[in-house]
């Protein structure tokens, strides 16, 4: 029981406590993005640019004769 | 009168007395024959088959010979030499249902050959080439053995060897036609050293040696029954080579009233081709427009034909004989047929064998001999005539396949010339000219080739040799000059 009441106790003072808190925020921050500097080489171009590219033709594969191995077994074959 | 009496009746009684003499001389080997059907001798099928074969009665002997065969038994050499006879008369068809085992067992050249074949068939090319090589220079079946051998090398890309063998089967064949008097046996040969020339030109155009492959396909001459069916493959060598121009005249050639039985839709869409890599489109597209024309209805009738049903056996034997009531185009088609060595071969067969089903069928004595022999005969002769109208009929429907392949591989062309346009378009740009004119300037021709012009008329001693002139339409201008050029 004296456990009890000493720990309701303590809890009571903690809760007291954290309701003392004040939290503030910043109202304004200004960033100077022109006195920030970054550390690395810059490789991008000076201005814009756009390189022209050929145009991709697509070529269909048209009909070849690349053996007569076909002609040749049929030649054998209808022999006799 | 005395003189025309001599003239007259001198050949006839000499030919009458051989008749007589050579029918009885038959008839007493049948009389034989049957004799040995009904005794008990132990080699009574060896006595049957000589008997037979003396008189002439080769499809008879074959059952006696399959039996034969079929016993573990060594062959003499006079039964060697009788296979060899029955099956250069009859064929090596009905001697595939004898085992590999048993044609193993004999050995001999004939066995050697019939097995070889038979593997072949089967897809077994290693086993073939060990048989076919057992052949022996001086054999009957030497030279084909060489060309079936040439093929098999071909197929395993053993290319050396397959060109030896081709070599071989050319020589040995035209030696053997050479001292051949038969004019059957004299065609046999010529066919397969023409074949085996033809076969040396496939191989080097698929080694890309095409100057090679045209100066072989050169060596058949135009008398060749191949002659024909090698244009389209000299057209394509020449198309390899880039003169487009030398492919079209061949491929005109097929244009020409003595060639009108021979169409092939590659030969048009390799047409196609050369004009297109001309850059003639206009030319390609027309070619491509011709061919939706005239095959469409070629195949639709060809179509209706073959759906029709095919309930009787000799169906397309008939309509291959007598193809009266046809359409052109299925009478072209079926001389084509005709003209085919397997098909005249195995109608010949038929035939032959129909005839000895007859003897023995209209024999006035009935006896176990002819009972039984009419009744293999018949079956054969109708397995014969199965196995020719199954041929007819899978080379109409290779055709009908053929037409359809080649059409959507010249809807490819029409696409490829469409984009090729609208590039030219887009780059404003176009080709030089619209259409290219022949000129002889534009000829690529060799020391022994000359120039005549063309002139309407197709001469035979010219099919073969024509040549386009055409020029290369494949510059390309800028479209602004073009058009003020033009103005």
């Amino acid at each position: 029981m004296k456990t009890f009441t000493l720990a309701l106790i303590f809890y009571c003072f903690n809760i007291s406590a954290k309701e003392n808190v004040i939290i503030k925020y910043k109202k304004y921050e200004k960033f100077d993005l022109g006195s920030l500097q970054v550390k690395g080489n810059l490789i991008a171009p000076g201005d814009i640019s756009v390189r022209k590219r050929g145009n991709k033709i697509f070529h269909r594969k048209l009909y070849d004769r690349a053996e007569w191995d076909k002609e040749m077994k049929k030649d054998i074959n209808n022999l006799r | 009168m005395k003189r025309l009496y001599k003239n007259f009746l001198s050949p006839t009684i000499i030919c009458l007395i051989f008749s007589i003499f050579v029918v009885n001389i038959s008839s007493a080997s049948l009389k034989k024959a049957q004799k040995y059907y009904s005794s008990d001798y132990a080699n009574k099928n060896e006595l049957i088959i000589l008997e037979l074969v003396k008189s002439k009665k080769y499809y008879s002997a074959v059952p006696f010979l399959i039996k034969r065969l079929e016993k573990k038994m060594p062959l003499s050499p006079a039964l060697k030499k009788l296979t060899r006879i029955i099956v250069q008369k009859t064929g090596t068809y009905d001697f595939f249902s004898l085992s590999d085992e048993i044609l193993k067992y004999h050995n001999t050249q004939t066995t050697n050959l019939i097995l070889g074949l038979k593997l072949e068939g089967s897809g077994n090319y290693a086993g073939a080439i060990i048989e076919l090589k057992k052949i022996k220079e001086t054999h009957y079946y030497y030279p084909e053995a060489n060309m079936t051998l040439g093929t098999l090398y071909n197929q395993l890309e053993l290319f050396t060897e397959s060109m030896q063998a081709n070599q071989i089967c050319q020589l040995s064949a035209l030696k053997k036609e050479k001292a051949s008097n038969h004019h059957k046996i004299k065609r046999y040969y010529s066919v397969l050293k023409e074949s085996c020339l033809i076969h040396i030109a496939r191989i080097k155009y698929k080694l890309g040696k095409y100057h090679a492959s045209i100066k072989a396909h050169e060596r058949v001459t135009k008398t060749s029954y191949k002659w024909p069916y090698i244009l389209l493959e000299k057209a394509w060598t020449n198309y390899q080579l880039e003169n487009y121009n030398r492919a079209l005249g061949l491929l005109v050639t097929y244009k020409s009233p003595l060639l009108s039985s021979y169409f092939f839709p590659e030969s048009e869409v390799l047409t196609a081709l050369s004009y297109f890599k001309m850059c003639l489109w206009k030319d390609s597209l027309k070619v491509i427009d011709q061919y939706y024309n005239v095959y469409k209805h070629k195949s639709q009738d060809l179509k209706a034909l073959l759906e029709e049903k095919d309930s009787e056996n000799d169906k397309y034997i008939n309509l291959i004989l007598n193809p009266k009531g046809e359409t052109p185009y299925i009478k072209n088609l079926s001389t084509q047929i005709r003209k085919k060595v397997k098909f005249s071969v195995q109608l010949a067969h038929y035939k032959k064998e129909k005839d000895e089903y007859l003897f023995f069928k209209s024999a006035r004595k009935k006896t176990p001999f002819t009972a039984n022999l009419v009744k293999y005969l018949a079956a054969s002769v109708k397995n014969k005539k199965t196995k020719i109208n199954f041929f007819a009929k899978q080379t109409m429907t290779e055709f009908i396949n053929k037409i359809h392949y080649f059409s959507y591989e010249m809807f490819n062309i029409k696409l490829e010339i469409m984009a090729n346009k609208r590039d030219l378009i887009y780059k404003n740009k176009r080709l030089v000219a619209d259409r290219s004119r022949g000129d002889i300037d534009n000829l690529s021709k060799k020391n022994n080739q000359h120039f005549w012009s063309y002139k309407g008329a197709f001469w035979a001693d010219e099919l073969g040799d024509y040549s386009f002139g055409l020029k290369s339409n494949c510059k390309k201008v800028d479209s602004r000059i073009a058009y003020k050029d033009k103005r």
